[in-house]
Parts: structure tokens; sequence; C-alpha cells
């Protein structure tokens, strides 16, 4: 909790200095939230080089509707706001979901691999990665906004356009579902490997 | 299966409970062994399946040089301040609502400026030199003798008066005092 508040006030003084002119405050920004967007991004598309795209689209949005960020909320949640957007045009526009869900038996791995892990992590990464692809859209769609953007619930429900409770459904299926996919490739605890 | 405070728990280890619901659901949880065993495994498939790091992706550098060069050319969109913007920004609300009702009340008030209360406020027929004077402009017929005659003009008829903002008929004018048709009491 107190490293999550720690992170907010930092979120704020880059934000500020960002706003103040200095350019190094946004890419502070980027360096520490690229990852985790295009984590959700990767994971939504199935597709590196989509996600590459949608990446800069994302950030390229939260440039020029800067003046729309509520300071009340997290910076990484608004973000994932517009991220979420993105990956929402483009199921409505390329209309990927059946290729998508087709890719998670076995090509997706070849396309989201990332660059610059080590051995060991890339599998664990991979693994992971197969667990969380092989989820219902519905439900990937909450646990990663949940635990890579750290959207509340709250929030997650009115992006989603669904009833808070149906969120927390989802999100409990989807640990559910991680266990069982995880303990297939014999995985208990990741931070064990 | 005790449903009072299901799905609960994932609210309760993300923290997004307020400390009020937090000590409730604490005090359910010590007494309802479903629901503690329902938050700890929510709590420790968090903790076991998956962190941020392994969550997150890179992309290429060629691909983070190429978002910070373009990002770096994007002017940020300026925040425009409104008149209403800047009242609401740097504005105390009290001051906010207090102008806003003057504002309303002005409005009203301007728009109730009637040809009755005018005159009433600025006295009757004898007006003031910048009232507009009715009678002025009203086409009387062609020498009226006396006033049956003028009591044959239909109270009806609309007398246009171009330099006031209104259009009265002669009765109005009448009744409202501003002009008055002899012998219109007597029809």
């Amino acid at each position: 909790m107190e490293q999550q508040a720690q992170q907010l006030t930092d979120d704020d003084r880059l934000f500020d200095k960002w706003l103040g002119g200095d350019p190094n405050g946004f890419s502070e920004l980027y360096g520490r939230y690229r990852g985790r967007v295009f984590g959700f991004l990767l994971r939504m598309t199935g597709d590196r080089e989509v996600a590459e795209d949608m990446l800069q689209e994302t950030f390229l949005a939260a440039i020029r509707n800067v003046g729309q960020f509520d300071r009340s909320r997290s910076f990484l949640s608004w973000l994932f706001g517009i991220a979420h957007k993105r990956t929402i045009d483009y199921y409505r526009h390329a209309k990927v979901e059946a290729d998508h869900v087709d890719d998670t038996d076995g090509s997706v791995g070849s396309r989201i691999d990332s660059p610059e892990d080590s051995l060991s992590n890339k599998r664990l990464r991979k693994i992971v990665g197969e667990a969380v692809q092989r989820l219902d859209p519905s439900q990937r769609e909450v646990f990663m906004l949940r635990e890579l953007g750290g959207v509340p619930f709250k929030e997650i429900a009115e992006m989603m356009g669904c009833p808070i409770n149906t969120a927390l459904g989802r999100m409990r299926l989807a640990l559910i579902n991680m266990r069982k996919e995880l303990k297939k490739r014999g995985i208990d605890n990741v931070r064990q490997i | 299966m005790c449903d009072k405070f299901e799905e609960i728990g994932l609210l309760y280890v993300s923290g997004e409970l307020s400390p009020t619901e937090a000590r409730e659901y604490e005090a359910h949880v010590a007494e309802c062994d479903e629901c503690r065993r329902e938050m700890e495994a929510y709590r420790r498939e968090r903790a076991e399946l998956y962190t941020a790091d392994i969550l997150s992706e890179s992309p290429g550098p060629a691909v983070d040089a190429e978002i910070l060069r373009v990002c770096s050319t994007v002017r940020k969109a300026p925040t425009v301040l409104t008149p209403v913007l800047f009242l609401k920004k740097y504005v105390p609300i009290p001051v906010f609502l207090m102008l806003v009702a003057v504002a309303v009340g002005g409005y009203f008030r301007y728009h109730s400026m009637t040809a009755a209360n005018l005159v009433s406020k600025y006295g009757g027929e004898a007006a003031q030199p910048d009232l507009p004077n009715v009678n002025d402009n009203i086409q009387t017929p062609p020498a009226p003798v006396n006033g049956e005659e003028l009591a044959m003009l239909d109270s009806n008829t609309v007398i246009k008066d171009t330099n006031a903002p209104f259009s009265k008929t002669l009765g109005d004018l009448n009744r409202e005092g501003v002009f008055t048709v002899k012998g219109e009491g007597d029809r």
C-alpha cells in the first residue's frame, strides 16, 4: 500500500514536470509504464506489431488529451483507459477475435516473444502468457486491467459497461482458470522458479 | 454458500474497500470459514500465479525510440480557459454561486420590463423625458369631435409605436392607463 502511495506521488511529480515543459517528465513516465501498457495490448491483441502501433497511439492520445486527466485518479489507470479504448476499436474494426482465439493453439508465442528476456524469465513469461491467452476474452480483459493497470474494479465495470459484480465474477473465474492452466504446465508458484 | 460477502474478498484483497467496509468484512470473515478461505485463496493466487513484471512485456528498442521521438514533436493540447472554467478554477464556490444568481436574476428582471411596469415605475402619462410617449404615434381619426367618435375605434386595433419595444392595442393602453379613450367605459 505504501509503495503504491509512493508511486502515485512520484507520478504526480513526473506529471508536473512534464506539464511544466520538461520532456524528461514524459520520458520517465513512459519508461515506468511502457511495459505494463504494452503487456496489456499484447495480451489483448496477440500480435506484437499491432500492439506496438497501439502503444504509440496510446501515448500520443495521452499527450493530446492530457488536459482531460483527472488528478484524483492514478495516471496508470487513465493510461489503461486509453489503451482499453484502442483494443475495443481494434476488435470492432478488424474483427480479429476469431483469429485471436485460434492463435492460442501455438502461434502466439512466436508473435509475442519479448526480445529482452533471459531464458528462465522468457520461459516463465511464455507459460504465464499462454495461460492468460487461454482465458475467455472478457475474463482476460478484467484480469489484465486490474493486475497490470491497477484499475479499480469500479472503473473496470464502467469501462466494460457492466455491473461491478459481473467484473468481480469475471476476475474470480480468471483466477480459477489461471490456476488450472498453470497447474497443467507444472507451475504452482511463479516465485519459486 | 455464503452470499452476503460474495466476491467482496477480491475488493478487500485489492484494497478497494473503505475503512468501514473493510472492518465489517474482517468481522465477517472472522466468523465465516467459507469467506475466509475464499479471501485467502484470492490473496494466494495473486501472490503465486503471476507478478506485474511477468505480465509486462517490452516493445523493441526501435519502437521505444520512435515513440519518444514522435511524442516529443507533438504539442500538448492547451487547456482552454473559458470564462466558466476560469470562474470554477479561481473563484470560491459561494462567490461563484452568487454570481450565477445575480446573472439569472438580472436576466429575468430585464425580460420582465413590460410597458405596464415601465409606466408604473416612471409615473404614467406624465412620463419621464426618456420614456417614449406612445400618444405621439397613435393615428387618431381625422378630427374627432367628441368622445363618441373616438370610441368608434376598434379596441383591438394594434397601435404600433416605432419608438417603443412593444405593440399594444388601443384597449390594452386604455386598460393600463397609458391612453384614455374617451367613452371607452361607456361601451
